[in-house]
């Protein structure tokens, strides 16, 4: 998978700034510790992975594509909190599974001009986790997506300025 | 958001604005799905391979409406692509469209988005500070939306079909 851009260095809007960079430091060091690497790189191979992305209708969409899971197979029906969504990460974490990244909903964003904080969380809690995996394309801020489930006009358009 | 879910206020107040759509014939029974953290309404139209979707985010209280090529859109795995082409259409997108041929949309279409984000705003607030938004601005936001997407479907509902028909070649 190609991967273009800086994800990382222009992602605007986490959620609640140093509360969530603690949150994330805290849970890094959790991870750090009571992880062992052998047991985790195990897990990962044993577990189905977790998706994880922008736009929850769309991220099952791709875990199907992929025979992963969800956070909704994880809740069972409980109902989401963002405390639970925290939880699941820590969670995945400890199991050591495969997490992979779909990325922004960028055709929403540029519909709604609204960004996940929910999703922004996550991945501020998974900064430095060994088995994250980015399954999408970034191009600027508006552009770009997973070529499974996201529209292929901007694809091509994308892969057309390199 | 404790005594009642967002997804059950998005299923009342969108259910409650869009019902015109099966009452006066235009679409057949509402098709509901989803799981803890999302959920859409299906309206498809009578006799026709496309439906009305709106389709709640709840993690995000964000709600997106589309039309779809209704077939395509409910197989398992798809979302806005299949087979290579665009099942899922926003429906701003297509008012966009509209707009360029009737003045009235553009206006109309400016005023959803600032009444919409006006309600947004109090539930982003929470958000940031990691606090879930209380209720009655959740239903303020959907009720809102709602009432705008119903607005769009019933003046303008012939001519956004006759744009679906042209885009998938029906």
């Amino acid at each position: 998978m190609l991967a273009v851009g800086s994800e990382w260095g222009s992602y605007a809007s986490p959620i609640g700034g140093a509360a969530g960079r603690g949150l994330a430091r805290e849970v890094a060091e959790e991870a750090s510790e009571t992880i062992g690497k052998q047991f985790a790189r195990q897990a990962s191979r044993e577990l189905k992975p977790v998706v994880i992305g922008e736009n929850m209708e769309r991220v099952k969409a791709y875990a199907r594509i992929i025979g992963a899971e969800t956070i909704d197979d994880w809740l069972a029906g409980r109902q989401w909190s963002l405390e639970l969504n925290s939880a699941w990460i820590r969670q995945m974490m400890r199991e050591g599974r495969r997490v992979i990244d779909i990325g922004p909903d960028f055709a929403r964003r540029a519909d709604t001009g609204r960004v996940s904080k929910v999703y922004g969380l996550e991945r501020r809690l998974l900064k430095g986790y060994p088995y994250y995996e980015r399954q999408f394309l970034r191009w600027r801020k508006l552009r770009g997506g997973n070529p499974d489930v996201d529209i292929h006009e901007s694809w091509h358009y994308i892969l057309d300025e390199f | 958001m404790e005594d009642e879910g967002t997804i059950e206020i998005f299923l009342e107040e969108y259910t409650a604005q869009m019902n015109f759509l099966v009452t006066e014939g235009f679409c057949e029974s509402p098709l509901v799905d989803g799981q803890s953290t999302w959920s859409s309404i299906k309206y498809k139209v009578v006799d026709l391979d496309v439906a009305f979707e709106i389709s709640l985010d709840a993690r995000d209280f964000i709600v997106s409406t589309y039309i779809t090529l209704f077939t395509e859109a409910k197989r398992p795995g798809v979302f806005y692509v299949s087979q290579g082409r665009v099942i899922r259409l926003f429906l701003g997108e297509i008012l966009k469209q509209l707009g360029t041929q009737i003045p009235s949309v553009r206006e109309e279409l400016k005023q959803w988005k600032a009444d919409t984000g006006k309600h947004f705003k109090r539930i982003d607030r929470s958000l940031r500070a990691l606090k879930m938004p209380d209720t009655k601005a959740v239903r303020e936001l959907f009720r809102t939306d709602a009432q705008w997407v119903a607005h769009f479907l019933r003046q303008y509902g012939k001519e956004i079909i006759q744009y679906a028909r042209n885009y998938w070649g029906l």
